[in-house]
């Protein structure tokens, strides 16, 4: 539900997450997202990873950030499932993971303004 | 073994690393073919440790350490790493010295763990794996300055070449390993601030090594793109599965009918040269006709786990486990779920250990379940002999094959019904409400020849072994029960009738007889409860003994499709997709359970649905040749 609030305030509440992430650059507008909703081939940088209802108890914020989910850090989504667009298939970094949808919605991004060529 | 290694004289090297650093690789080009494949006490993790002769001449042994992320374990292979490297592990020495493998083409992620085990205070190397394929990608990294910014030692490493290692080797000569630190390591955990602070300074050595780039799109995700397309990679990995179980058929056969070959002429020569004696009957009817039965699918057995290694090897399997971790979804699996039931093709045992890289306990508990309903390798000569014995040998359109078919359908009964009882589990509240995936999709490599022999010799050595002890064992057994107590004099019928082998068919045959089997299948069924390829091999032996004429050859299939009706055979087939015919199976479940619970479930639920899929089929099939 905390997550969902987010997104309705997103612009309003961008300059204090660029505050707070402290990682996207100023000047590029940050708008922050969930890193379900970046479309597939997109480029963005991790803001944050706020835990999810509910899976805390699974150690998932640490479990990402181990992964290499942490801010500053380049995502780009490589490719989604075919049901529900489940799973999602993240470029973090270097490397790949597959995540679950609850999974990668707990990553807030901020998307690049120029495109991976 | 492991309780003396404390007083052991010769250091202890551990190779340690993020998942999918080329690790195991490294490990096979130091060790070669010096390997022992263990458990560490307690746990069914792969223990796998090695040796190494360094060209001064002293000897150094080597510890494959489970890959893992962090020093703080989420799963019990990365607990086993952590405990061995603090030095909490029972039975286990902390190591004198650390090896940690990195990938040279992903640095951004496995340095984390390089500066963990900095902080940790043992004496280590980094091996600055895959430097091949970084240059080839145009990253070059100057191992010195990597060793300036780190603190630590660096040395490159190619995992693929048997020479890569050469300096790692020298390393590992020269620096006189220093006598083991004691006493435990101090471990705190830390919070994701302390992550994030980490990863900051391998930001800074990245750059400061040149080695900050980050790809825009890479080889693999072009490949990508069209391996997990919604639509078209299914397609893939519908066609590859198929590919594989027609060629486990096809390419089979010519090695398969040469040892049949061998084996009969073996067996026709003994019957020719020996004069008729107990021992003769042993050796003909016992041993060559018993065990020659299981020996025959040693080929099929290293072309399925040939492509299990290849898929493996080349990073296609964790992207089938994303294409199909949708629909296991559905019935409350995670796509994780994937690898260990693909290895349970091959063999339940290793399937269900490699559920151990499932988080979540009730989803871990609900794969071991279904592991079994996975068409294990075992199940291939019983298959592939009824198969052969009643399916006629014909083309289908596209030049496929009737019995190849068949065969794919049997696998597909087994998977179609792992999922129903999965299923089942997730109503029963076995299921997680979150199920976590974070399965890393490795970079796509060729397979590496010499890592493909290793693992498959590995393989084949484990079915030769039990070839030559369980099922040759159990085949004397067997032939004893047959054989004794003798035919009395005067007797008419073969003399197996009049065996305890007889008597005891004959009453199971009561329990048997409403889903087809007669007197012979239900002897062969008891000892195909040790290892279920042995039936195929009891087949052999009753049928061999049975027969009254002087002919004993081992050719079984021209004798059973005289003897069994069709409805006997598929009925027969229908009770090996479900039954529990294998105790190291269970053994297996009870020790990763660590409770006598599950496996006596396991065993009731199977053999239920073996009895009421074979007597359904058996019925049905009955009918329809009734009415034919």
């Amino acid at each position: 539900m905390h997550l969902k609030h987010q997104t309705d305030g997103t612009k309003q509440r961008a300059h204090e997450i660029d505050r707070l992430g402290g990682a996207a650059r100023a000047g590029d507008a940050p708008v922050d997202m969930k890193l379900t909703d970046l479309k597939t081939g997109a480029t963005a940088r991790v803001v944050s990873v706020v835990p999810a209802e509910g899976a805390a108890a699974l150690g998932l914020e640490r479990r990402l950030a181990e992964l290499g989910f942490l801010p500053g850090e380049a995502v780009r989504v490589v490719a989604r499932g075919l049901l529900a667009r489940e799973p999602i298939a993240v470029r973090i970094g270097t490397g790949t993971f597959a995540l679950r949808l609850f999974e990668a919605a707990c990553i807030r991004v901020c998307p690049e303004q120029t495109p991976a060529v | 073994m492991e309780a003396l290694s404390g007083a052991h004289p010769i250091p202890l090297v551990a190779l340690v690393g993020n998942p999918n650093c080329g690790k195991t690789a490294l490990f096979n080009v130091l060790t070669g073919s010096r390997q022992k494949v263990a458990n560490y006490a307690g746990v069914t993790v792969e223990r796998k440790e090695g040796s190494l002769v360094t060209p001064s001449g002293s000897r150094v042994r080597i510890l494959d350490l489970p890959g893992a992320y962090s020093l703080d374990p989420l799963t019990p292979d990365e607990q086993v790493t952590a405990d061995v490297l603090l030095g909490r592990r029972a039975g286990e020495s902390a190591p004198d010295f650390v090896v940690c493998v990195t990938d040279a083409t992903n640095l951004r992620q496995n340095l984390r763990l390089v500066l963990s085990l900095k902080r940790l205070g043992l004496p280590m190397v980094v091996a600055l794996n895959m430097t091949d394929i970084a240059r080839r990608k145009g990253i070059v990294i100057d191992p010195e300055r990597l060793s300036r910014e780190l603190g630590v030692p660096v040395v490159e490493t190619v995992g693929v070449k048997v020479s890569g290692a050469k300096r790692l080797i020298d390393m590992l000569d020269s620096a006189a390993i220093p006598p083991r630190a004691t006493g435990k390591f101090e471990w705190r955990t830390p919070s994701s601030d302390d992550i994030a602070r980490d990863q900051a300074e391998v930001r800074r050595i990245l750059k400061a090594v040149g080695a900050d780039r980050i790809d825009g799109v890479t080889f693999s995700d072009k490949l990508d793109a069209v391996v997990l397309h919604p639509v078209v990679g299914p397609l893939i990995l519908a066609v590859v599965l198929f590919l594989v179980f027609q060629a486990v058929f096809a390419w089979a056969q010519v090695p398969m009918d040469a040892i049949k070959a061998g084996v009969d002429a073996l067996a026709g020569w003994l019957g020719q040269t020996m004069p008729e004696s107990l021992l003769k009957g042993l050796l003909v009817n016992g041993i060559l006709a018993g065990v020659g039965s299981v020996f025959v699918f040693l080929p099929q057995i290293i072309i399925l786990f040939f492509f299990i290694l290849l898929l493996e090897d080349s990073g296609y399997l964790p992207r089938a486990a994303f294409l199909l971790d949708r629909i296991m979804g559905s019935v409350g699996l995670s796509g994780r779920a994937f690898i260990p039931l693909l290895s349970s093709f091959a063999c339940a045992i290793p399937g269900i250990m490699a559920t151990r890289t499932i988080q979540n306990p009730r989803d871990r508990l609900a794969t071991i379940m279904i592991a079994p309903l996975m068409t294990c390798s075992a199940r291939l000569p019983v298959y592939a002999l009824i198969i052969g014995a009643f399916i006629p040998q014909r083309t289908l359109w596209g030049g496929l094959q009737l019995q190849g078919m068949v065969l794919f359908v049997l696998y597909l009964v087994g998977v179609a019904s792992a999922m129903a009882v999965a299923y089942v589990l997730k109503r029963a509240g076995a299921g997680a409400r979150f199920q976590s995936l974070m399965l890393e999709l490795p970079a796509y490599h060729w397979p590496i020849l010499r890592n493909l022999a290793i693992g498959l010799w590995q393989r084949v050595e484990i079915f030769l072994s039990r070839v030559g002890t369980i099922i040759l064992a159990l085949m004397v057994i067997l032939w004893a029960l047959s054989s004794f107590p003798a035919p009395p004099p005067g007797a008419t019928g073969p003399a197996i009738q009049y065996s305890i082998a007889g008597h005891l068919g004959s009453w199971l045959a009561v329990i048997f007889k409403p889903i087809g089997f007669n007197w012979q299948i239900s002897i062969a069924l008891v000892p195909g409860l040790a290892a279920r390829e042995v039936a195929v091999g009891a087949l052999g032996t009753v049928y061999a003994l049975s027969a009254t004429g002087e002919n004993v050859s081992g050719a079984l299939t021209p004798l059973i499709t005289h003897s069994w009706s069709l409805p006997t055979a598929l009925s027969l087939l229908a009770w090996y997709v479900f039954a529990p015919q294998c105790l190291s199976t269970l053994a297996t479940v009870k020790r990763e359970t660590n409770s006598w619970r599950y496996p006596i479930i396991m065993a009731a639920y199977l053999f239920a649905l073996a009895y009421l899929g074979s007597f359904i089929t058996f019925r049905v099939a009955t009918a329809l040749t009734n009415l034919g």
